[in-house]
């Protein structure tokens, strides 16, 4: 019988701990124990048996660590490690009696692969699903039954093996995950963010192991049992380790494991086994005080969920706020930074939605003359890295949203599908690969209805076509239109019935850009924040609005205080009590622009230089004024009178300045600036330094091309030529890493030797500059900026 | 002596992040304004939301020699430096301590938004993963009755830096505190420190010396 369909109906139990009962047997220290697949095959194949005896129905085989990336084995290759795991469980299904695939099943096992996924980390999200593949594919070619991906203490990670055990191969693939006592993974996710996001990938269990012992796990899977509609899995270790007579033992013993197991089995848990310091003993043991449990049936929970990697938000009663202000529609700042390749003003807008109460940011940056695929993916990427908020990734193009939503760690919102036929084609099969939360338009070929009832058919249209993808109601929201009233005097009446409708009758969520219903008509906050309360009163689930607009956050924040849908009034009493305080701190002092730059003030920094264009010219502040208040603060550095973080608030206060004097400057004016590459050399990853010379590069005039951390030497070659720049900055924090600075400066030499190397870093000293071929070595930042200004005659 | 691998993690009132030192990080040498201690303090309050300390490790019966230390049957590390800093010793304990992951993308998020607190925030981690040190330290010497000789890290003087993963699987430190290691031997998180702590022999007696004393890089910006 197929697991998948077996979990369903009956509790089924996996071995206990591999690794630690190998050690146990005389594995030597520091070796590989998938090397043991090959050299004592008779011990794995035992312990396999014991196992069997035991009453285990799952063999995970000594797999865990058999991955290109961590194992680098010069003795096998990865295919004889996975080919003689497998085949050591099949002599032992064999060798016991039993039938493979019917009595007990053999999982191929698939560890972390040790290494951390960027952005945090250096490895690339497609490298790590590529070495999973190639796991995975041994792994079904050997003859496993199915797949077990386990251990994983980081979502990212999780997402990468499960989606290349599933694109990869046909097999079952359950999943579990290690949490600590705080009931969080290692990168910080809870249990409901972990199941919305492995359920949303359609895993075929789910569930924890490692890291706790059975008592400490009761908790956490009490909130498996609760959100998730897919089997849960639990494996506890045997407890903590200590040792006795220079042995690693484990404190809980098979019996208390055992019992402990009969309570979860009983919390309604699918699958049953163990991990580190279990043994056949506590699989025995388990099996013993378990057998009389009948398996619960599995549940749907229906619950709408969309994730990061560390939070979840759900939609029930209290509406959630969908950050609108990363959509280049009616945004002249935000469509100039799309074309500049301006990120940073893009992740400003997410930090500030975030600050002022959205729960969830949308993600637009669709603009005719920009490479969509490229800046969705880059946009998501870079947004998560300042944002732990769930994002709503809004593309008409399904090509960008499946590159978005591929490399998004966590289960996205969609925005969105409709009732096309083409539309429903191209989008539900992404929902249905990567999960997520996808909104529907009502409307369809023939436009958007008139009334309220032909909009709830188009929805009752989408969720039964929906249905046939396997994806649920609760992971659709409906989007029924806010079309503007001026066009229209029954348009917001529409909206409203249908949103009523859609939440009564299809018992369905509902979203809606709300905005959009003042269009063409003055004072718009005005009408936007009444149409807002109407429209939650009727049931609306979930708004797209600006967070930043405090007349529309007035709305939200009294519609849930007077709902009751805010406890103890904390969330108004904060927002109210903000209010104030905001109001009583906005009298202005009379400071200088110079002023506020030395002190690091950024926002008076730009007011001033805004007010100061009505009468100067912008030449003259950015040289009178700018220049010399920066040249003051660096000076002061090199004295050491000015200290590191004075340093950068001025340069940002100046680079705010800059901001509101650049609109100003004509293009002839606008003289282009000499530009200098920068790089954190190839294997590095500590780039702080880095930023730091380019911030103060930029602010006296120089064009910074930035190639990030971790760059090839060829990479940095590329820039230059392409560039015909005259500079090159590297830097590199250890000394391993000098060995690559050494390498590019060897590169630039010979093949652009018309180019200038400044290297800077914790390791590097004059000496080892003059050593590595190195024109210049700066020590801090500001020697940086006056070794530019040599080089280009300033 | 236990041998198992230990975990350890301790709350922010427990560790007391030495601001000083992040300040020395930071290249302030003199007395800092009302203001920019106003600013330090609120990155001190924002690092304290994100940082989760935790630690591994677990002791070692040691053998000394020359250039060379043995940690059982487990691993040698070549070094004369470790071996005078562990000469006398039969046991030793070896760690990694981490401030977690949240410091890095608190770190992250601000190096795309503000600079200036990125660096700050940066400091304030290098000084507090040092700080967990010593109380971790204080505490395992506290509840064995031990006195440790200062602690040496793998890239600190001859001791190699590639020997880093040795010393994380010594205390599978991936497995229990996630800390990984890049293809050149940086741990991530960053704010990580993995070290070897000597367990002096019963009557020596303690010289407490400075962090920065024994070091060879007398041109460092950062000595005391």
């Amino acid at each position: 019988m197929d697991i998948r369909k077996r979990i369903q109906n009956e509790i089924v139990y996996i071995d206990g701990g591999l690794g630690s009962s190998l050690i146990k047997m005389g594995l030597p220290s520091g070796m590989a124990p998938e090397k043991w697949n090959i050299k004592e095959p008779r011990n794995i194949v035992d312990l396999h048996k014991e196992y069997i005896n035991a009453g285990a129905q799952v063999l995970t085989t000594n797999t865990f660590g058999a991955n290109e990336l961590k194992l680098e084995d010069d003795e096998y290759s990865l295919e004889e490690l996975v080919f003689s795991a497998v085949e050591n469980a099949k002599v032992a299904i064999e060798e016991s009696g039993k039938t493979k695939g019917e009595d007990v099943y053999v999982a191929l096992s698939i560890g972390p692969c040790g290494k951390l996924l960027k952005p945090l980390g250096e490895l690339d999200f497609e490298d790590a699903v590529k070495a999973f593949s190639k796991t995975a594919i041994l792994g079904e070619k050997a003859g496993a039954d199915l797949v077990i991906i386990e251990t994983m203490s980081d979502t990212f990670e999780a997402k990468a093996a499960l989606l290349a055990v599933k694109e990869s191969t046909k097999l079952p693939v359950f999943v579990t995950v290690a949490y600590d006592e705080s009931e969080k993974l290692m990168t910080g996710a809870d249990p409901l963010t972990v199941i919305a996001m492995l359920e949303g990938l359609k895993a075929d269990a789910i569930g924890l192991n490692c890291g706790l012992g059975p008592q400490q796990m009761k908790s956490i899977v009490e909130k498996y049992v609760k959100y998730s509609s897919t089997p849960v899995i639990v494996s506890p270790n045997a407890g903590m380790p200590k040792s006795v007579d220079g042995k690693t033992v484990y404190d809980v013993d098979e019996n208390e494991f055992a019992s402990v197991m009969k309570e979860i089995a009983g919390l309604g848990v699918h699958c049953l086994g163990g991990c580190c310091g279990t043994t056949p003993s506590y699989i025995k043991a388990t099996v013993e005080a378990t057998k009389d449990i009948k398996a619960k049936a599995i549940e749907k929970k229906n619950l709408t969920v969309v994730s990061s990697y560390t939070k979840a938000v759900e939609f029930k009663n209290k509406p959630v706020i969908v950050g609108e202000r990363i959509n280049p529609t009616g945004k002249k700042k935000l469509k100039e930074a799309l074309r500049e390749n301006r990120l940073d003003y893009i992740l400003n807008e997410a930090v500030s939605q975030q600050d002022k109460g959205a729960k969830v940011l949308d993600i637009n940056v669709g603009l005719p003359e920009i490479d969509e695929v490229k800046m969705l993916t880059d946009t998501v990427k870079a947004v998560q890295a300042v944002s732990d908020l769930p994002l709503q990734l809004d593309s008409s193009d399904p090509v960008a949203l499946e590159s978005a939503m591929r490399i998004y760690n966590g289960k996205p919102m969609i925005n969105s599908v409709n009732g096309k036929k083409s539309s429903m084609d191209a989008i539900f099969p992404l929902v249905k690969k990567y999960g997520g939360v996808v909104v529907a338009l009502t409307l369809d070929e023939n436009g958007i209805p008139k009334t309220s009832n032909e909009r709830v058919k188009i929805a009752e249209k989408i969720i039964n076509e929906a249905e046939k993808y396997g994806i649920d109601k609760c992971d659709i929201v409906v989007d029924s239109l806010a079309m503007a009233v001026s066009s229209d005097k029954n348009s917001a009446k529409t909206t409203i019935e249908s949103v009523r409708k859609l939440t009564d009758d299809l018992g369905v969520n509902t979203i809606l850009g709300v905005s959009n219903i003042s269009f063409g008509l003055p004072n718009r906050e005005m009408l936007n924040s009444s149409f807002l309360t109407l429209c939650f009163e009727n049931g609306l689930s979930s708004a797209i609005m600006n967070p930043l607009s405090a007349k529309m956050m007035e709305a939200y924040y009294s519609f849930c205080a007077l709902k009751g849908l805010d406890d103890n009034f904390e969330s108004y009493i904060a927002f109210a009590s903000g209010q104030e305080v905001a109001v009583t701190k906005t009298e202005s002092s009379d400071i200088t622009l110079t002023y506020a730059i030395e002190k690091g003030f950024s926002k008076k920094a730009y007011e001033i230089a805004l007010k100061l264009l009505e009468s100067e010219n912008p030449l003259d502040i950015i040289n009178e004024k700018i220049i010399p208040a920066l040249n003051t603060v660096g000076e002061g550095f090199e004295k050491n009178t000015v200290f590191l973080p004075q340093l950068l608030m001025s340069a940002e206060a100046a680079k705010s300045a800059f901001d509101a004097v650049k609109t100003a400057i004509k293009e002839s004016e606008n003289k282009s600036a000499d530009k200098i590459v920068l790089a954190t050399v190839e294997g590095d990853i500590h780039d702080i330094g880095k930023n730091i010379v380019k911030v103060l590069l930029e602010n006296y005039g120089f064009e910074v091309i930035d190639l990030g951390r971790d760059v090839k030497p060829e990479t940095v070659l590329q820039a230059v030529l392409e560039n015909d720049v005259k500079l090159c900055g590297l830097s590199a924090l250890m000394t391993t890493t000098v060995v690559s600075m050494e390498e590019t400066i060897k590169l630039l030499k010979e093949k652009a030797p018309f180019c200038k190397i400044v290297v800077g870093g914790a390791v590097l000293t004059q000496e080892y500059a003059d050593m590595i071929g190195a024109s210049h070595y700066a020590k801090d930042a500001m020697e940086s900026v006056r070794y530019a200004q040599t080089v280009f005659g300033k | 002596m236990d041998k198992a691998i230990k975990t350890f993690s301790a709350s922010c009132d427990k560790v007391n992040i030495d601001k000083e030192l992040a300040l020395r990080f930071l290249r302030v040498r003199k007395e800092v304004d009302d203001e920019t201690n106003a600013i330090l303090e609120n990155c001190l309050d924002e690092f304290e939301k994100a940082v989760q300390y935790k630690a591994s490790y677990r002791y070692y019966d040691i053998k000394v020699e020359d250039d060379k230390v043995a940690f059982e049957d487990d691993f040698t590390l070549k070094s004369e430096k470790l071996s005078k800093n562990l000469r006398g010793c039969s046991g030793a304990f070896v760690f990694v301590a981490t401030t977690s992951i949240g410091v890095d993308r608190l770190v992250n998020k601000y190096m795309n938004l503000q600079l200036s607190r990125a660096v700050i925030l940066d400091s304030i981690g290098s000084a507090a993963v040092e700080s967990f040190c010593d109380y971790l330290c204080k505490t395992i010497q506290d509840e064995n009755g031990l006195n440790f000789r200062p602690r040496f890290s793998p890239g600190y003087g001859d001791l190699n830096i590639s020997c880093q993963g040795c010393v994380l699987s010594a205390c599978d430190a991936s497995r229990k505190i996630g800390v990984t290691l890049s293809s050149n031997h940086m741990m991530v998180p960053k704010k990580t420190v993995s070290a070897i702590a000597g367990v002096r022999p019963k009557d020596e007696v303690c010289k407490s010396a400075s962090r920065c004393e024994n070091c060879e890089n007398t041109n460092c910006l950062y000595r005391e």
